[in-house]
């Protein structure tokens, strides 16, 4: 299931507020800000995760993407400034 | 569809750098056989006789100048722009250059051409009468040379940007300006063998 990121109802950033243990059922309450991996939409956490399993060869991920090397570039490129973005904002 | 929308994207830069380079050397070809020859991008002129090794000295001054003006650009805006994908960009795109010599070099054009040569040499300028098949000819020649110019300065951008990682309008619009001026000067320069 996806993860919202954004308020659907105000578009404003959510953050997290209760944690659940799936095996006892205790619950922990609080305001907890998003890491930033959490804030990247799933085609970047994807994108992220194939970088980190190509060993960061874009050429790899390029021939594995099925994509030219300069659109895997621009991509991860694209990506280091959101993530600059989100750090900036925090 | 992707590989004519863009190939850029899905296509590596050697795959497209050989493409390139074997349109060339058939386009040379070409361009001996029917003594036609690209003079910058966006000019094909008649009875240019040349050899082979002329040909493709010709349209190596055309590609190597564009590749060369484009990755000046490119690397002001993009630092990790790369030369190898610029030459790609600007081989693939002149394919369609080629395409449009190859219409030029086609019998029934040349055939047109010339009637609308020799009606100007009799009749002059005023009132030069074309026969249906020679006017249906060059009108036709004409929107698919118009269309496929388009296309080439389409895929031009498209790969210019995904080269310099561009995200701007106007940097569209600089690229075709710059392609526009450059072909003008190299036909003012006149480097041609």
């Amino acid at each position: 299931m996806k993860l919202p990121i954004y308020c659907p109802s105000c578009a404003q950033k959510l953050s997290v507020s209760k944690l659940l243990c799936t095996t006892c059922e205790t619950e922990v309450t609080g305001k907890y800000e998003m890491p930033v991996f959490m804030q990247l939409s799933v085609e970047e956490q994807e994108f992220f995760m194939a970088f980190l399993l190509c060993s960061g060869s874009l050429k790899e991920m390029a021939t594995q993407m099925g994509k030219s090397y300069p659109t895997v570039r621009n991509k991860l490129d694209d990506l280091i400034v959101k993530i600059k973005k989100l750090n900036d904002e925090k | 569809m992707k590989i004519f929308t863009n190939p850029f994207e899905i296509c590596s830069e050697k795959r497209l750098l050989l493409v390139g380079l074997l349109a060339t050397l058939f386009a040379g070809w070409i361009s001996t056989c029917s003594s036609t020859l690209i003079f910058g991008s966006l000019k094909v002129i008649n009875n240019y006789h040349q050899s082979y090794g002329q040909a493709l000295i010709n349209l190596a001054i055309t590609l190597v100048s564009n590749s060369v003006i484009l990755f000046a650009f490119a690397r002001i805006r993009y630092p990790k722009t790369r030369l190898i994908d610029v030459f790609s960009v600007v081989f693939t795109a002149h394919i369609i250059i080629y395409i449009l010599l190859g219409l030029t070099a086609l019998p029934i054009v040349q055939e047109s051409v010339r009637a609308v040569e020799l009606e100007i040499l009799d009749e002059g300028f005023q009132m030069p009468e074309l026969e249906k098949i020679h006017q249906f000819t060059l009108g036709a020649i004409g929107v698919l040379s118009i269309s496929l110019i388009i296309y080439f300065f389409y895929l031009l951008v498209v790969g210019m940007k995904i080269a310099m990682n561009s995200k701007s309008k106007w940097e569209s619009v600089v690229l075709v300006l710059l392609v526009f001026i450059w072909n003008t000067c190299l036909q003012f320069l006149n480097l041609y063998v």
